[in-house]
């Protein structure tokens, strides 16, 4: 249908694009250890904004990121609201319904808020700026056995179709009345219980399809393969890793002289 | 002539900023009426149906269902008079059972116990399914699982029901099953517009065809006239059935061939029912 992308990677000649797959692969641990080393909002948010610049720069599309940042947005904001209710650490900011607001409470919840943005804002650009066949090759190179490369790039290739497919669910439940904006958090939790069990069902049968065409066209036949393509792994990517290497290391150091922790003793 | 149940005015729609998909669309689908929407993929059918229940909201113009504007109602109110059944019943099946599916609908329009009681066994008697009442809704074969999704959708009593390629995956046996009840269900006043690629089941069905091509209805009138403009189904990439493929061709050489519109009906209901 048209208005459905299938397909998320963003054409493009940006830094990201020019990186070798396995520096993005390797990027993702590190970049996750960098946010949950500190738990300082100042530092967090200082990742978080210079992912979005390095997003914007890869051409990722406004709406996509606007979409992914707005996702986490709901945990966002419930971290920064729910954790002043059980950390007490640090001067009152003021008293609500008989609940106490902290201030290195509610900087807490803000880093922990920041952390989830900055990893979806990380695994977005990277599934934006890289192809299907270069994530196989990027795993296979690592090491991974190339059935579980291509079954590991696969689930990443059909997140648009599945997404797709919760569309069309919603729709469908809608038009047989289902208001899924309507009542308190819980009930519209229960709501969705008519979406995600035709979404998993239709996900099932998907993969059963997938596998069956795969096997049809004798995928796993050799354990190994020959690949057009090779890769080549160039100043700019050791440059790259380098810099985020630079960054945990000082995060680490962050976190054990207590700079970088707003609470100590929480993750 | 009654209030039409549907009024499109004008209407354009965009899924992205970069191109329109349809192209002032107006038409009135009135109370009664069997209406098909053919065209190729992509030509704007689902998107116009979609339009009409409030789903998609037009980029310009105005979709009013029973004199309501459906840009100012949520697509769950609009379900109340429009009733949809999409392409793929899966994508609407959830519950366990064959009857809490059909329950869903009118349970989310608060319809009373006594109003959901009954309009359930009126749905399952319509769609003959009553003796599957108590059966899984998955282990179904795909036809019961298509007949599940229009009863679901019957249940909630709209005054109009669109249903998304009702013949897709069927044999011949199973589309006729799905398009004899849609057409006892229209001949009980009910108001059906159904999206399909399939001609013989338009030219059986349908009392009125919506041609659609590169998002502009191509020609919108009665079945009978339809059928006989080869360049308003040319441009919808559609060919007439056989029999009229034979008559046209018949009167190229002289031979007057009569295709009174009663006669094309018989003629096709004959043909679908033998094959």
């Amino acid at each position: 249908m048209a208005g459905n992308r299938l397909d998320i990677y963003v054409e493009g000649d940006t830094l990201l694009h020019r990186l070798d797959p396995r520096t993005k692969i390797i990027w993702i641990p590190i970049g996750f250890a960098l946010v949950m080393v500190v738990n300082h909002p100042a530092i967090i948010a200082a990742v978080l904004f210079s992912l979005i610049a390095l997003a914007l720069n890869s051409n990722l599309p406004k709406k996509s990121l606007r979409n992914v940042l707005s996702a986490s947005a709901f945990i966002f904001f419930a971290s920064v609201l729910v954790f002043p209710i059980y950390l007490k650490e640090g001067p009152v900011i003021f008293k609500i319904f008989g609940i106490t607001y902290t201030r290195d409470a509610f900087l807490y919840g803000l880093a922990v808020g920041m952390r989830l943005m900055t990893m979806t804002t990380m695994s977005m650009t990277i599934i934006t700026t890289t192809t299907f066949s270069s994530t196989i090759l990027g795993m296979e190179n690592l090491g991974l056995p190339y059935r579980a490369a291509v079954g590991a790039s696969m689930m990443i290739r059909y997140l648009p179709t599945l997404a797709n497919e919760g569309n069309t669910i919603v729709e469908a439940q809608k038009s047989r009345g289902l208001q899924l904006e309507k009542g308190n958090p819980i009930n519209r939790a229960r709501k969705y219980v008519p979406i995600i069990i035709p979404l998993f069902i239709r996900s099932f049968l998907l993969a059963k399809q997938l596998g069956l065409a795969l096997d049809s066209r004798g995928f796993g036949l050799h354990d190994s393969r020959t690949h057009l393509k090779s890769l080549e792994y160039r100043k700019l990517d050791r440059v790259f890793l380098i810099v985020w290497s630079v960054a945990l290391i000082l995060g680490i150091i962050a976190r054990i002289t207590g700079y970088g922790v707003i609470i100590p003793g929480l993750l | 002539m009654p209030e039409p149940l549907i009024q499109i005015r004008d209407v354009n729609y965009a899924y992205t900023k970069e191109e329109d998909v349809l192209h002032d669309i107006s038409m009135d689908i009135y109370p009664g009426e069997f209406v098909a929407f053919v065209g190729q993929n992509g030509a704007g059918k689902t998107t116009c149906a979609k339009l009409m229940n409030g789903i998609l909201k037009p980029r310009t113009g105005e979709v009013v269902v029973d004199g309501q504007l459906t840009e100012e109602v949520a697509a769950s109110v609009i379900a109340r008079n429009v009733g949809y059944s999409y392409q793929n019943p899966d994508h609407q099946i959830w519950a366990m059972k064959v009857e809490d599916e059909i329950k869903f609908g009118p349970n989310n329009l608060s319809f009373s116990e006594a109003e959901v009681k009954e309009q359930v066994e009126e749905a399952l008697e319509l769609a003959n399914l009553t003796d599957k009442r108590d059966e899984y809704t998955f282990a179904l074969g795909w036809g019961e699982r298509q007949k599940l999704a229009v009863a679901s959708i019957l249940a909630m009593r709209p005054k109009i029901i669109i249903v998304d390629e009702p013949t897709t995956g069927l044999d011949k046996d199973g589309s006729l099953r799905i398009m004899n009840l849609l057409q006892r269900l229209n001949k009980k006043g009910l108001t059906v517009v159904i999206i399909t690629h399939d001609i013989d089941i338009v030219a059986a069905y349908a009392n009125r065809v919506v041609v659609f091509a590169g998002g502009h209805i191509v020609r919108d009138d009665m079945v009978e006239e339809v059928m006989v403009d080869l360049d308003a189904l040319e441009k919808a990439d559609l060919r007439p059935p056989q029999h009229i493929r034979v008559a046209l061709a018949l009167k190229e050489y002289g031979v007057e061939v009569e295709m009174s519109p009663e006669l094309l009906r018989e003629n096709i209901s004959n043909l679908l029912q033998k094959a």
